[in-house]
């Protein structure tokens, strides 16, 4: 369905009004063309109702992968205004979440959705749990950036930079995975994790001897250290989606973070 | 049905013997039907062979010649004009007033006990003897009317017949209204047509069939009412209609069909019975004329609804 | 599939949105505005102190169980119960500020400004073509009558399926047709409401589903107040929901009020969950 074809459900806009308005759209992600296409237009109040949930969770994913950005990015130029901005806006993101979870629980209740449709809600009601909290771990991150603000740079913050580009794409991959419902690419950037892993085990190593070294790093080193495990814990959240997407192919449970 | 009981755990779906009784209700129907038939075959058969030869051999003349005392010159004309007369008036008098009757009692008419009244007392006149009917034309139209209707005239029978049909087709007519599902009603209000748009758009063209059929109904019985006739005036015997015109026939003497067909049946003459069988049959066939075009109407209407 | 957090997904409290688009939703102005509303069969009532009102262009359905006078009420707002002698009614119906029941109100205009449809689809035993403009002509339309029947038509998506055959009785056509000949019928005569009394109770699940799909395009021009026994119909379709129930005194009265999506996540009455959790009735 094209975009101007497309009006959102009335009810759930009265009721929850502004989720899709308040948001800005995303960073370049495009309505899929592909995805399962309404048959015929027997639920086309329901399909409506479906469409908005998901765009709200795209929008909420977009926003926490412009929050992971924009922290990492407040910590290298020591920017703790920018950081504090991130802080702020978790709280909008925790607002999303919650009104897209009530919007899933309004569209189940009233439209009785079973099989797939019921698995498709579901998955993105955790989704959206996941995400909040990646929202959280971003805010976390930009707190410790707010902290480094004034010092100067340990080491070029190490890998920490790279480790939070990774994490934006995995975010960016796991929704594009999910929009269209594809297992091989949940698969894909789940594997993906194993470079998160690997850049946090490096930047352990190197920020213990960097600390080791000495006891005025310890600080600034131990900040670094947090940071880098807000970014890891993202990295998991990605794998738990990416579960989800493959249990919604499949009606599998698979455990893709061994 | 008869049960005949079978043994617990007997799952065979044979027929275990024949069921008499079936069998007997079966046979006494049909039974019934022959006879009926039989009955009916015989009327037929005996007045055919009696009147079809008179027909065949004074053709037309008997058609068209008035009633006489002599069997050789008689002729149903008179007969004939007063029957198709009568129908006539049932139809202007009978049945407009009975189908309007019949709507104000169904449809406006609100179902208090004065209403319920009426039906009852409706449905008791279409009980009532039709003689009796003779005597209450006798006494108001021929008698007490007769500087209005001229007395023992044609217009005082056609209206005495038309006020005997009256609770038929009152009757037949509530009946088919009744029977105009209440759906129908509830579509016409529901849009905002008022209740006089729905009784006449809605209801009345869905009743119609039933309504025409109660016509045809009223009409057969009033072209065969002998009685009330004789009393309220119908010329028992000759008299003459030469030289009048229309105007004049309504307001003078006339006879029917049955009437003289009773007329000729009562005379000594050995010729009459011949005479009095071919009556019979131009009755009927009159009878069934009138019918048919009655039903032709109907279903022509109903095709175009 | 990993479980969400289990604080967060039991009992999950609606929120109340703040966006200034969803106040003017809620404060639209009602189509008609019910205050007081008893109605009574002789001496006996069917509904008692109705106070509701259904909202402009939306679709506010009532439900409840059998004996709660929910059709009683329905056929109160367009004054279809004045037909059934005895009936009597109390209260006030607003509709454009004029009360309904004011005696210089003429119950046949109030009909044509509020249509019905009912539950068994009674469509005239005429063609097509005549069934829709039936209304209109009765009411004097000069117009292009030929358009009106066919927007009529459209509008209750059924244009396409006999645009071929307007001369047809509509007694041909199926019963979800026939349904949605009597919604074009209705519509032909431009009502502002539309009343519809369990319109697809008698329906098969997909022409169900088909008439609620027009019901959820009917709603931008016209204001729609439904009837039905069908939780989940009312669940699916509607933007409001009443929940009428039978008392002790086998009068219906309201129960709750509210948005169809609070109605179904978080009713504030028991009785109401009990309701449309199934438990009862």
């Amino acid at each position: 369905m094209s975009d101007e074809q497309r009006t959102p459900a009335p009810r759930l806009r009265d009721a929850y009004g502004g989720v899709l308005d308040d948001i800005d759209p995303g960073l370049g992600l495009e309505r899929p063309a592909s995805g399962p296409q309404p048959l015929h237009r027997h639920r086309q109040t329901f399909d409506r109702e479906l469409q908005d949930v998901k765009d709200s969770v795209l929008r909420m994913g977009s926003l926490v992968e412009e929050s992971i950005r924009q922290a990492i990015d407040a910590l290298v130029r020591h920017d703790a205004d920018a950081a504090t901005a991130v802080i702020v806006a978790d709280a909008g993101i925790n607002e999303v979440q919650r009104k897209v979870s009530s919007m899933i629980t309004a569209t189940i209740a009233t439209q009785a959705p079973v099989a797939r449709d019921l698995r498709f809600l579901l998955t993105l009601d955790h989704v959206s749990y996941e995400l909040e909290r990646m929202g959280d771990h971003a805010a976390s991150v930009a707190k410790q950036a707010r902290k480094l603000a004034p010092e100067p740079p340990l080491k070029g913050y190490v890998d920490l930079p790279k480790m939070g580009d990774v994490a934006a794409q995995l975010v960016h991959g796991i929704l594009r995975a999910l929009v269209d419902v594809d297992q091989e690419m949940a698969r894909r950037v789940a594997g993906q994790d194993d470079e998160m892993d690997a850049l946090y085990h490096r930047i352990f190593d190197d920020v213990l001897d960097l600390m080791r070294a000495d006891p005025g790093n310890v600080e600034r080193g131990t900040r670094i250290l947090f940071a880098a495990y807000y970014l890891e814990r993202i990295g998991d959240r990605v794998t738990n989606i990416a579960e989800d997407v493959v249990f919604l192919v499949t009606g599998d449970i698979e455990d893709l973070n061994p | 049905m008869t049960a005949i009981a079978r043994p617990i755990g007997d799952t065979s779906l044979r027929r275990t013997g024949t069921d008499w009784a079936g069998l007997a209700f079966h046979g006494v129907l049909l039974a019934s039907l022959l006879v009926s038939l039989l009955i009916l075959f015989t009327l037929i058969a005996d007045v055919a062979g009696r009147g079809l030869p008179i027909l065949a051999e004074r053709g037309t003349d008997f058609l068209t010649a008035p009633t006489s005392s002599r069997p050789a010159r008689a002729g149903v004309a008179q007969g004939i004009f007063g029957t198709l007369m009568m129908a006539v008036f049932v139809a202007i008098i009978a049945f407009p007033v009975g189908i309007m009757t019949a709507v104000y009692l169904e449809e406006y008419a609100a179902d208090n006990r004065l209403t319920r009244f009426i039906n009852v007392n409706i449905r008791n006149l279409a009980g009532v003897p039709s003689v009796v009917y003779g005597l209450l034309g006798l006494s108001i139209f021929v008698i007490s009317l007769k500087n209005l209707t001229g007395g023992r005239s044609l217009i005082a029978g056609g209206i005495t017949l038309a006020i005997l049909v009256l609770p038929i087709v009152i009757i037949t007519s509530a009946e088919a209204i009744r029977a105009v599902p209440r759906g129908l009603r509830e579509a016409g209000f529901g849009i905002g047509a008022s209740r006089w748009e729905v009784t006449r758009l809605l209801v009345i063209p869905h009743a119609a069939p039933g309504i025409l059929t109660g016509t045809v109904l009223a009409l057969s019985r009033a072209l065969g009412e002998t009685a009330p006739l004789i009393l309220a005036g119908a010329v028992l015997g000759g008299f003459s209609t030469g030289g009048k015109d229309f105007v004049e026939q309504l307001f003078g003497r006339y006879t029917t069909l049955p009437v003289t067909i009773f007329d000729w049946a009562r005379r000594p003459q050995a010729d009459f019975r011949e005479l009095t069988a071919a009556a019979i049959i131009v009755l009927l066939v009159v009878t069934l004329l009138a019918n048919a075009i009655a039903i032709l109407l109907r279903n022509r209407y109903e095709r175009s609804s | 599939m990993t479980t969400a957090d289990p604080t967060r997904s039991v009992a999950i409290r609606v929120d109340r949105p703040n966006a200034p688009s969803a106040d003017a939703a809620v404060a639209r102005e009602p189509a008609v505005d019910l205050r007081d509303v008893s109605v009574y069969y002789g001496s006996f009532r069917a509904v008692r102190n109705i106070t509701f009102d259904a909202p402009a262009n939306a679709i506010t359905a009532l439900i409840g169980p059998s004996g709660s006078g929910k059709s009683t009420l329905l056929r109160a707002i367009n004054r279809m119960n004045d037909l059934i002698p005895g009936s009597r009614f109390e209260g006030q119906i607003l509709y454009h500020g004029q009360n309904l029941y004011a005696p210089d109100v003429d119950p046949v205009e109030v009909r044509r400004r509020i249509g019905m449809v009912f539950q068994k689809a009674n469509p005239f035993p005429k063609s097509i073509y005549d069934n829709v403009a039936f209304g209109p002509r009765i009411n004097g339309f000069k117009g292009n009558l030929d358009e009106l029947v066919e927007q009529s038509l459209r509008r209750a998506v059924l244009w396409d399926e006999v645009k071929d055959k307007l001369k047809q009785s509509g007694l041909t056509l199926s019963g979800g047709q026939q349904q949605r000949l009597c919604i074009a019928r209705a519509i032909a005569v431009e009502p502002e409401i539309i009343l519809m009394d369990e319109p697809a109770s008698a329906l098969d699940p997909r022409s169900t589903l088909q008439i609620e799909e027009l019901m959820a395009e009917l709603r931008a021009r016209y204001t729609i107040i439904i009837v039905t026994h069908n939780m989940q119909q009312a669940a699916r379709a509607s933007d409001y929901t009443v929940f009428l129930n039978m008392g002790d005194d086998r009068a219906g009265y309201i129960v709750e009020r509210d948005r169809t999506i609070e109605i179904f996540t978080n009713p504030k009455n028991q009785l109401t969950e009990d309701y449309v959790s199934g438990r009862f009735g």
